[in-house]
């Protein structure tokens, strides 16, 4: 019990670090991201919806603000950086909003060229 | 050029016995009849010379020459097709193929560009399991050709390219002629064939041909290229000399097979292996080679990594593990590479990164590498296919396929039941891991599912819904296709899949399939391709052969309106630079305006459909060109895609 109540509690913890987080990115303009995410080259790599390709990983479900800019500055892998002169914590934002803004794919189980 | 010798001397006799006058051959004007003058005829007064006046010809027809001998010797190797453009220096073997041979075996097939030509056999091989045979024109016909024969020599496939030469200076007519020879023209494509022959008489001509398709379809395979002298092919063929010709016979075709005791001690390798991985690239060969490797890896239960050179592995199969690769070869003990083409990089990286830094790929300190392969049996130094130097545990030079029997065996003879029991409990984890990589496939294609530009997931779907239940040959590369053909469709028959280019010189897959859609003509076979636009416009004359000849093709243009690969290059150093990425495009996109197939192929006699950029119109729209390469014709679909 004491440890569940403490999983909660971490949790809550980390919640509130993550939202706080959040709370401090700029404010995203989706459409404005959509245009970003074209002429920044992103989709070059990862599609112009984000699938992902054998260049680059699917961008969603898009992860928190702050570690999409991390990667974004000190990419992991090979990725190229995009330091703030390439593209602002703003044109970042943007760019966050219009992938949180994608739709949801189809479950494969109910694509009939799939099965 | 003693043949050529003799030869002016039949001529002039022949001229003599027609009673010219020698006071005529006096009169000509050319260097060869000036020079023949005073030795015949010293007493005939010499006429003052007449710029207006032809010499008269020595002799006017001839019944049968050199190339109808040529002819005879190219009739005798396997060749059904012969794929050339026209061209002044190989015209003496050109009319001998449609006369003397009736342009059967082989059959000309006209390209427009010796590109195509060259790509076009390239593919044709590795379906047809033999080559074709292609004639290139002197200098500039083989410099055309060059970067293709380039593309098939790392890749290993066989073609037998001939092309013309008129070695004689003194025969040579006045300017054209002269830029079209050469001295030496073998050596444009020295560096990356696998021999090549000048040979300056008809017995020489029939020699080379025959060994020059010996050593081509001999593994290590690779593009061979007779230089033929045209005096030699137009030369008339007299009796008394054709009496003394002789054809060398073709023997049967054997490969080198690997090392015994090395194939014993591999086997034992394998069987002690904890984690063993097979990892096979430019494996497989010919129609067994698939199967053959399934005999391996069962007995051993072991999962495979398909490098995808060629059609290795059932893409379905329980072992096919290749979208695991990193994992598994961070695990492996031992691994077994069957013509890896490029080991190294099995457990090397340089990353693409400032200063390129080197990068050891995670793997056990143990691991022990068994390679079998031809690739040290041709190595030329000029050009990189060679790569870098990867020294393997266990080196054995052979071809790998045709190794693989002796290594089947030399494992049973290994397996004690114990062992294979051991090995049998390794492989029911295997299989039951296998689903998930087809489900993980599935839930990655459906990411853009709907978009448009349609994503290159839909697309290769769509294709497949119309063709999985034809027999069918998908004769492109699947890499800028995220490689999902391979991860979503059941390729499990060797004539589905040929692998790629080989040196990726863009230009390659258009010819390439059409020379596929060639070799299985009349079979009933289905031979749908997806091309990229780049590469499609590099070689789209290609088209106008497919409906000149009528060979059925379903092309479908991925057309992402950029040479793709160069934008993400560009993007890269802009990035790095931390510069303005709305230039990238610059020298880059094919667009503005942007390139309508459908009426480019329309234009070449071709069914042509798109732009189409909706995805739900592309299945209908497969369904139809389909009805039309079912007529035997071919089709194009211009498929306005996602860059990858």
């Amino acid at each position: 019990m004491f440890t569940r109540i403490l999983t909660i509690v971490a949790a809550g913890l980390l919640w509130a670090g993550v939202a706080a987080a959040q709370t401090d990115a700029p404010r995203g303009d989706a459409q404005a991201g959509r245009q970003l995410f074209q002429a920044k080259g992103c989709y070059s790599c990862h599609g112009f919806v984000g699938q992902g390709s054998r260049e680059g990983p699917r961008l969603t479900p898009v992860i928190a603000f702050p570690a999409f800019v991390a990667q974004l500055r000190t990419p992991r892998a090979i990725m190229p950086p995009y330091e703030a002169a390439l593209v602002s914590d703003k044109q970042a934002a943007d760019i966050h909003a219009y992938l949180e803004s994608l739709p949801k794919p189809p479950d494969p189980k109910s694509v009939r060229l799939l099965q | 050029m003693s043949r050529r010798a003799g030869l002016k001397r039949r001529q002039v006799l022949a001229g003599m016995v027609a009673a010219a006058p020698a006071a005529t051959l006096a009169s000509a004007g050319g260097a060869m009849a000036q020079a023949a003058v005073p030795a015949r005829a010293p007493s005939v007064p010499p006429v003052p010379p007449n710029e207006n006046v032809l010499p008269p010809p020595i002799r006017l027809t001839e019944s049968r020459s050199g190339s109808d001998f040529m002819v005879d010797v190219i009739k005798t190797l396997d060749l059904d097709y012969i794929a050339s453009l026209p061209a002044a220096t190989f015209r003496g073997l050109q009319e001998s193929l449609l006369n003397y041979g009736m342009n059967k075996s082989p059959e000309f097939i006209l390209c427009l560009h010796e590109e195509c030509a060259i790509a076009m056999a390239h593919g044709y091989a590795k379906i047809a399991r033999k080559p074709m045979a292609c004639m290139v024109h002197g200098t500039v016909g083989l410099q055309h050709a060059s970067m293709a024969i380039y593309n098939a020599y790392a890749d290993r496939a066989p073609i037998l390219v001939i092309s013309g030469n008129m070695q004689n200076t003194a025969a040579r007519r006045p300017n054209v002629e002269w830029n079209h020879a050469a001295l030496d023209q073998n050596a444009l494509v020295r560096d990356f064939t696998k021999w090549d022959a000048q040979p300056t008489s008809l017995e020489a001509t029939g020699e080379a041909l025959v060994q020059a398709y010996d050593l081509a379809t001999t593994a290590p395979m690779a593009p061979v290229l007779v230089t033929i002298d045209t005096d030699v092919q137009e030369d008339p063929l007299e009796k008394t000399e054709e009496a003394t010709l002789r054809i060398p016979k073709l023997g049967r075709r054997v490969h080198p097979q690997g090392d015994d005791e090395a194939v014993r001690d591999a086997a034992k390798l394998l069987v002690a292996a904890e984690n063993p991985v097979i990892y096979a690239n430019r494996y497989g060969r010919s129609e067994r080679a698939p199967q053959l490797l399934i005999q391996l890896a069962e007995l051993l239960h072991a999962p495979v990594i398909d490098g995808r050179a060629r059609m290795n592995f059932p893409s379905r199969h329980k072992y096919n593990h290749s979208s695991r690769r990193e994992q598994l070869l961070a695990q492996a003990d031992v691994l077994l590479a069957l013509e890896p083409v490029e080991l190294w990089g099995l457990t090397n990286d340089v990353q693409d990164l400032i200063g390129r830094p080197y990068h050891k790929l995670n793997r056990r300190p143990d691991l022990k590498i068994i390679h079998i392969g031809t690739e040290s049996l041709l190595v030329k130094s000029n050009y990189g296919e060679v790569q870098h130097y990867a020294p393997a545990d266990l080196p054995i030079a052979g071809d790998a396929e045709a190794t693989m029997p002796s290594l089947i065996e030399a494992v049973r003879r290994e397996l004690t039941p114990a062992r294979a029991a051991v090995l049998a409990a390794r492989g029911q984890k295997l299989a039951a891991f296998a689903p998930r990589l087809l489900e993980q496939a599935r839930a990655d294609a459906v990411y853009g599912w709907d978009a448009s530009p349609i994503s290159v997931a839909r697309t290769c779907m769509e294709l497949w819904d119309q063709i999985k239940d034809e027999d069918w040959t998908m004769p492109t590369e699947t890499v800028f296709l995220s490689d999902y053909p391979h991860r979503l469709w059941d390729i499990d028959k060797p004539h589905q899949w040929i692998g790629g280019s080989g040196a990726q010189g863009v230009g390659y897959n258009a010819p390439a399939a059409l020379g596929a859609a060639l070799a299985n003509k009349g079979t009933g076979r289905v031979t749908a391709a997806i091309i990229g636009d780049g590469e499609m416009m590099m070689t789209n004359t290609m088209l106008w052969t497919a409906a000149h000849h009528q060979i059925p093709l379903l092309a479908l243009v991925h057309n992402n309106r950029a040479y793709h690969m160069e934008v993400m290059h560009t993007l890269r150093m802009a990035d790095r630079r931390s510069r303005d990425t709305s230039r990238i495009h610059i020298g880059t996109d094919i667009a503005n305006p942007n390139v309508d197939y459908a009426t480019l192929a329309k234009a070449m006699g071709v069914y042509g459909q798109g732009p189409i950029d909706n995805p739900n119109d592309l299945g209908p729209a497969i369904r139809r060109a389909i009805e039309v390469v079912k007529r035997g014709e071919p089709a194009l679909i211009d498929v306005v895609s996602q860059p990858r």
